[in-house]
């Protein structure tokens, strides 16, 4: 699997993305299929716990608890407790790269008008 | 548990807009609670083809923001299908629209924003209205905002036309789509010119994408003529691409 710092590391800020260690959404492809399975789930379910996520992957707790803690560890999953499991981290769009400060001045008047 | 719908295509102006607007009309024409929210926050449009000049307000950008929340953003708007066609019992339509004010479309730009913040809006909004279907009108392209509906939702229509380049796009498209495990991927052919076999590039288009499509949308001097200006397929019912949006609508509600 790449590594997070192959991911728009330092392109000034020209793909609009912040220079992190952590993995972007495009980084999702690259992941595990048992962690993509179990990503995409927590987005569309939100707080889980390890039991509810062994009844989704279809595998037992201690499988699935393995699977959370592997999301944790890329910082797309944080743990609250023992037995809840969050969402974290999905990402920030920065602002555009800004030629001479040009946008500064035309994003200004725009927000000012 | 509310079916998520994402329309997407690789390049702009294959319609994503105005097929996302009819299709979700014709859904909560049949009964169905449905909301559109406009992801396209550089370029919003959707809100035009239901008929607002300006966006309604508070909007997207306001829920990004923290000014609002995303209930507060999602406008029910069944009034604009039920001025043309007959609403089942039950049926809504909301529209969580973005700004299209200048100032605000340039703050999304300068400042960013949280794309966490915007899936957790997504989700509350499907459990706050409890929703059948949530349409997700995206930006054009692979980015941040499209892979992320890639990945939550349960259906993926992606809008081409018969172009070289729409082709190409698509492809990469469907590449990553495969990947992120979206369940179910429809093409939808736009603006097919009359002198095109539709078998023909319906047979094309499963050999090279390994895919179905659910839609050939003719393309038609009437729609054009619409020029955005309503819901087409509810002011005329009977025209082939309408006909052709209820097939997509009917595919999507086999699933």
């Amino acid at each position: 699997m790449s590594s997070p710092s192959d991911f728009g590391a330092s392109d000034s800020g020209a793909s609009g993305f912040e220079s992190e260690p952590m993995l972007g959404v495009a980084d999702w492809t690259e992941l595990p299929t048992d962690e993509r399975r179990c990503l995409r789930w927590m987005l569309r379910t939100g707080e889980v716990t390890t039991l509810q996520t062994s009844e989704e992957l279809g595998m037992d707790e201690d499988a699935s608890r393995v699977v959370l803690e592997a999301l944790v560890a890329r910082k797309l999953a944080v743990f609250i407790d023992e037995k809840i499991v969050y969402v974290g981290n999905v990402g920030r769009r920065t602002a555009r790269f800004k030629p001479g400060g040009m946008w500064d001045a035309l994003a200004d008047k725009l927000i000012d008008d | 548990m509310t079916t998520v719908i994402s329309i997407h295509s690789f390049r702009g102006g294959t319609g994503k807009s105005n097929t996302t607007a009819n299709v979700a009309a014709r859904l909560a024409a049949e009964g169905n609670r449905v909301a559109v929210i406009d992801t396209d926050i550089q370029s919003p449009g959707v809100h035009v083809i239901f008929g607002f000049e300006d966006t309604p307000e508070p909007t997207l950008n306001d829920y990004l923001w923290g000014r609002s929340s995303i209930a507060e953003a999602a406008h029910e708007i069944t009034d604009r299908v039920s001025m043309d066609m007959t609403v089942a019992d039950g049926g809504k339509l909301w529209l969580i629209p973005s700004s299209i004010k200048p100032g605000d479309i340039a703050r999304v730009l300068r400042e960013g924003y949280d794309v966490g913040t915007l899936n957790d809006g997504f989700r509350t909004a499907s459990k706050d209205l409890n929703l059948d279907y949530l349409l997700i009108d995206t930006h054009p392209g692979l980015n941040e905002e499209t892979l992320l509906s890639f990945t939550i939702s349960d259906v993926l229509l992606l809008l081409l036309r018969p172009d070289r380049q729409d082709f190409q796009g698509t492809a990469v498209t469907v590449d990553v789509a495969r990947r992120l495990d979206v369940p179910n991927l429809f093409l939808v052919l736009n603006k097919i010119p009359s002198n095109v076999d539709v078998d023909d590039l319906r047979e094309q288009m499963t050999a090279a994408y390994g895919a179905e499509t659910a839609g050939f949308l003719p393309l038609a001097e009437e729609v054009v003529e619409n020029a955005s200006g309503g819901l087409f397929s509810l002011t005329s019912p009977d025209h082939p691409w309408s006909k052709e949006i209820g097939k997509i609508v009917a595919r999507i509600q086999a699933n």
